[in-house]
């Protein structure tokens, strides 16, 4: 395959005109996941910086490129730093943090930044797993699910499925969004079922009709979008009725990018998800710095 | 069909039955807003000692989350999900997490409210889950619940072991007929009891002759049209006497059909059974193996109004002897008929279902006596009484030389995991590797 | 401590061992209902067939959709790991330990083996004389096996075995529910295993002198402390991670946890009707608590008495029992507004994954608690 579809942008950013030398303290987070890897550096309180790679097999690499990507070339080291703090699956191989912090707390706080207090349900739909946090106050955790084993590596498998379906995974939420009726989705258990259950969607031949390419992407996006959904109902009381939250709705994480998972999500739970200027797949990395 | 052996012919029953099933369904709603009237949940597939209440419906939600399955995808869907939030395992059976979902979500289908059951009654029956159902409708709402047990142990018939086992099932159902009559002021009528006595027996006399002539060729009917016809007065609750006629009529003309070799499949030339019902959303598969002229003649589960069935010595199955002979008392009390009721196997009819001893012999005598060539056995990953066992039961087929397809999904009640195209893939690759074409496409 | 450890460890080293030195018979059980003074009266060892967390390739062609526990005990079966045993019983329970032990049975048609009904319906007014049946019948079994009677005697013996190791154990809970308790989860639930393998008269010895070692140590840090309830587990590893996170485990609501150990048998001068209302009166596991729901309650109960400050369920995928009950005890915790996460489990336990949920609830937790308690930060 000539092309990796599954590859999306990384992307870095520094704040202008401001000198990390003239700030009184300087503290970063880093969110070192299965999949990406993010660095945020706040300069007294304010973002300074950020990054935002994949990670690759090498972890600790990940978080030392993260970091010098969201130093961007000032002349910030993190012996300059007074605190850093890092998440994620990889958390430990950051050998510049002072602090590990679990992901929950780091989304939540992360989260509250980025798209304000209004933000009570948080859904992080990560490479690896989802992470659904209820907050209250200020940024306090009042609740947390977290993907079952079996749900494991959804975002992961979204990129398989990019490169499988030779979609580039930028595009594949809108096109799912294209068709006149979302088809049942494939199965919601685990993606070594989806997965090969999508893939026999395409065919074509005597069995059943096959179908649309679109079809496939609504198909398998919304299972992915339903197992998510099966996340964030845990986390509210047991009342009558279809699932649903409390307050807003903040999605984080890289497949918040994608369109054709969020929407059907905003459908059943008959809501419209906050939105923010940054990145939402900083949050992890946000939210250590912050708590750093 | 270019290729047709036999003559088919539709059924005459099938409206018939089709009347009495929606009937059943529309009784759900009518006895739960009905005055005076009470919808209980609860194993309606024991012989029912129910009839002794005016106006008291029992519902399983066997039955109910099937019917779901089979209506709307889409709402079944939901009302997993219903259930999955509020804490019930996305492992558990189906049937369970769409009939409690919907409760869960409120409304039914039609957008309807859902019919509350006003009491969780025993519930004797082989599968764990069925010994936790009741439950949920009982935590949800404040309901009473008595308590029932699918009495039990292995091995052969043991007529000691049997007495306090007989005793205690009487002794609960007892308890909970008292009971109701005291909070519910619902008076129970003994002489119903005990005249409701003679109808299961002679449905499943008739049930017997329908499955001995389902072991001719061609078979008259199949395993689909079976699963229209098996829960009539069992889970899906009419008048017995209704009922009776029913399975009579059912009986009359399987044998008219068998005689006149009349075909439910006229390319019939392979014979397969099944273990457990199938994925309810997909019967079409029975019409994909007949591109093979393949007919599916039923299961242990289809003919379960047989009762329990053994081979006999001229290579026919016939009503297993091992069970204690029905008590020849005379019946005159609650008591007597409840005894009489239990008291013919303390396992109760289904035992082939829960007896790991009897089971994997009763599967061969079953093949052997119906004359099958192979056998698909789903595996079932939600729900532990539709799987335990199966693939023991399957080493034991092959030991007799039957050949077993298993496919993969998450409960008859349950779609999620069923790769329907797979499944068909595996339908071709077993069919031919048993030397079978299709014999048209 | 690490002489218990040593035994669950090599456990069935252990019975081996014990077979040599006794001449007597090893009875292997897989349900947690086992009514083991019959057959300690008979001169044999109950032994508690455990899972182990061993990847399984050998069960797929007899099994399929079982927890994983079942099938690590079919597997040890089959790869031989139990051939010292010389009988297996099941009591009802678990339709998959059910499925373990009869395959087991049918891969070994020689081993003696046994089932007992156990009611369901724990408090029918019948309950009791129909375990008390069984019992009988299991004795009868037993007699005819040894070739010997099972004396009053014998059984009254047993009965004193058991209540002392029961009433020494719970002695162990105690020192887990001082506000600095003096034992660790992981070790409590590590004799709560060993338990279940060992003979109880050399344990109840072993013991005696374990409690007051443990008493005269210096109390714990202070820490999170934890609630464990959910499917049973053969191993402290979830325990472990919990204390390795800042957190311990003060209290279980485990079937083969504090269920195990809770309530005594009343002696009468029926046993065996007093073995059967000992047995129907323990805690229930989630199988057997159907009509009268005692099981949130007595979840909440122990979370109070144990001054714990959330809770961990840990339920195994496959497990329909736990999977069946959770709506009835998240209910109750929330309604108490008692924290708690819940996860599945499968052959193993993850150790990075686990170990963030339990540190995202220690999390959740710690600052509610700073505020309620004033305790520091540090």
């Amino acid at each position: 395959m000539s092309e990796a579809y599954w590859r999306w942008p990384e992307s870095s950013w520094l704040r202008e005109g401001r000198d990390w030398r003239d700030a009184s303290g300087v503290a970063a987070g880093i969110d070192v996941g299965t999949t990406s890897t993010q660095a945020a550096i706040f300069c007294d309180g304010e973002l300074h910086g950020y990054a935002n790679i994949h990670t690759g097999p090498d972890f600790r690499a990940a978080a030392e490129r993260a970091m010098a990507l969201a130093a961007g070339g000032s002349g910030l080291k993190t012996e300059n730093m007074q605190r850093i703090a890092a998440t994620g699956f990889g958390a430990r191989n950051a050998v510049c943090a002072t602090k590990f912090l679990d992901e929950v707390q780091c989304h939540g706080r992360g989260a509250r930044f980025m798209y304000g207090p209004e933000a009570t349900t948080v859904a992080d739909l990560g490479g690896q797993t989802t992470k659904c946090v209820r907050l209250y106050d200020w940024d306090r955790v009042r609740d947390f699910v977290m993907s079952d084993k079996c749900a494991t590596g959804m975002g992961r498998s979204v990129e398989m499925m990019a490169d499988m379906l030779q979609v580039p995974i930028t595009e594949m939420g809108a096109r799912s969004l294209d068709v006149e009726k979302d088809p049942e989705p494939v199965s919601t258990t685990c993606y070594s079922f989806a997965n090969p259950e999508t893939i026999g969607l395409l065919r074509t031949g005597f069995k059943e009709a096959p179908y649309s390419g679109n079809e496939v992407l609504a198909a398998y996006l919304f299972a992915v979008a339903w197992r998510i959904l099966g996340s964030i109902g845990k986390l509210y009381d047991l009342d009558a009725g279809d699932v649903k939250v409390h307050g807003s709705l903040a999605f984080t994480g890289g497949l918040a990018k994608n369109a054709g998972i969020t929407r059907r999500l905003e459908r059943a739970l008959g809501t419209t998800a906050l939105s923010s200027v940054h990145d939402p797949q900083l949050a992890g990395a946000i939210g250590a710095a912050l708590l750093a | 069909m270019s290729s047709q052996i036999w003559e088919t012919r539709p059924l005459e029953i099938w409206g018939k039955a089709k009347e009495l099933r929606a009937r059943w369904q529309r009784s759900i709603d009518e006895s739960a807003a009905a005055p005076g009237s009470l919808l209980a949940h609860g194993n309606a597939g024991e012989i029912d000692w129910s009839v002794g209440f005016d106006s008291l419906n029992i519902v399983e939600d066997n039955p109910h989350g099937a019917m779901l399955a089979s209506l709307s995808d889409e709402y079944a869907r939901k009302c997993r999900l219903a259930s999955e939030t509020r804490g019930w395992g996305r492992e558990l059976c189906g049937y369970v997490n769409n009939c409690w979902g919907s409760m869960f979500l409120g409304y039914q289908l039609d957008g309807s409210g859902f019919p509350m059951r006003d009491m969780s009654v025993p519930f004797p029956d082989v599968c764990d889950q069925h010994t936790k159902r009741g439950q949920q409708c009982m935590d949800y709402s404040p309901i009473p619940r008595w308590g029932g047990d699918c009495t039990m142990y292995l091995g052969p018939y043991d007529p000691d072991r049997e007495k306090a086992l007989v005793e205690h099932k009487v002794q609960c159902t007892l308890g909970a007929i008292n009971d109701i009559e005291r909070i519910f002021g619902k008076e129970f009528d003994d002489e119903k009891l005990v005249k409701g006595l003679g109808a299961r027996p002679q449905m499943e006399k008739y049930g017997l002759e329908i499955t001995r002539l389902m072991a001719r060729t061609p078979a008259p009917l199949s395993s689909k049209e079976l699963y229209s016809f098996f829960t009539i007065g069992m889970l899906t609750k009419v008048d017995p006497d209704e009922a009776l006629g029913f399975w009579k009529a059912l009986r009359d003309e399987t044998k008219w059909r068998a005689d006149n070799r009349i075909a439910a499949v006229g390319n019939e030339r392979y014979r397969m059974m099944e273990a457990h019902p199938p994925a309810w959303h997909y019967l079409k598969f029975y019409r994909y193996l007949e591109k093979y002229g393949a007919v599916c003649i039923g299961s242990q589960y289809t003919h379960t109004m047989s009762g329990p069935l053994e081979l006999k010595e001229d290579g026919t199955l016939g009503p297993r002897t091992k069970n204690a002979p029905p008590p020849d008392r005379p019946v005159r009390t609650r008591e007597d008929a409840l005894r009489r009721i239990f008291s013919t196997d303390a396992r109760g009819p289904q035992v082939y279902k829960i007896d790991e001893y009897i089971r994997p012999r009763s599967i061969s005598e079953f093949a052997t006596g119906m004359g099958v060539n192979g056998a698909i056995m789903p595996l079932w990953r939600c729900g532990v009484g539709c799987t335990l066992t199966r693939k023991e039961q399957a080493l034991q087929l092959n030991g007799i030389g039957i050949s077993v397809l298993h496919y993969e999904g998450s409960q008859p009640g349950d779609r999620t995991d069923m790769d329907e195209r797979r499944f068909l893939d595996q339908i071709d690759v077993w069919m031919e590797g048993q030397g079978f074409g299709k014999l048209e496409d | 401590m690490d002489r218990f450890r040593n035994i669950l460890e090599n456990r069935h080293d252990y019975a081996r061992e014990w077979k040599k030195r006794t001449g007597g018979r090893v009875l292997g059980y897989y349900e947690t209902y086992m009514p083991e003074e019959v057959a300690y009266a008979a001169g044999a060892l109950p032994v508690r067939i455990m899972a182990g967390h061993r990847a399984d390739d050998v069960t797929d062609r007899q099994m399929y959709g079982n927890c994983y526990c079942t099938r690590d005990m079919l597997r040890q079966f089959l790869e031989g790991d139990y051939d010292y045993v010389d009988g297996v019983v099941n009591t009802e329970g678990c339709q998959w330990m059910y499925n373990a032990f009869q395959t087991a049975v049918n891969r070994r048609p020689g081993l003696f083996s046994h089932y007992i009904f156990v009611p369901d319906y724990t408090d029918g007014r019948t309950s009791k004389d129909v375990l008390k049946s069984e019992l009988g019948v299991f004795r009868g079994r037993l007699e005819e096996w040894t070739g010997s009677a099972i004396t009053d005697g014998a059984l009254d013996a047993a009965i004193d075995v058991y209540n002392e190791n029961r009433r020494l154990l719970r002695r162990i809970y105690e020192l887990r529910r001082l506000d600095r308790p003096a034992i660790l989860g992981s070790e409590a639930m590590g004799l709560l295993l060993a338990s279940q393998i060992m003979d109880k008269a050399e344990m109840n010895v072993m013991l005696r002198e374990l409690i007051p070692e443990i008493e005269r140590r210096a109390p714990a840090e202070d820490g999170v402390r934890l609630m464990l309830i959910g499917s049973e587990t053969y191993d402290v590893e979830l325990e472990r991670i919990v204390e390795s996170a800042g957190g311990n485990v003060v209290v279980d609501e485990l079937d083969n946890g504090s269920s195990y150990i809770w309530n005594e048998t009343i002696p009468m001068q029926d046993r065996l009707m007093a073995l059967a209302l000992r047995y129907l009166g323990r805690p229930h596991s989630a199988l057997k608590d159907n009509v009268w729901r005692r099981r949130p309650q007595r979840i909440y109960e122990l979370y109070e008495d144990f001054h714990a400050d959330g809770v961990v369920i840990a339920k195994q995928i496959y497990c329909h029992p736990h999977g069946s009950d959770m709506y009835a005890v998240w209910k109750m915790l929330r309604e108490r507004n008692i924290p708690y996460h819940t996860f599945e489990r499968d052959t193993t336990l993850p150790p990075s994954e686990t170990r963030q949920r339990i540190e995202a609830l220690i999390g959740m937790i710690k600052p509610g608690m700073t505020r309620l308690r004033g305790w520091s930060e540090a």
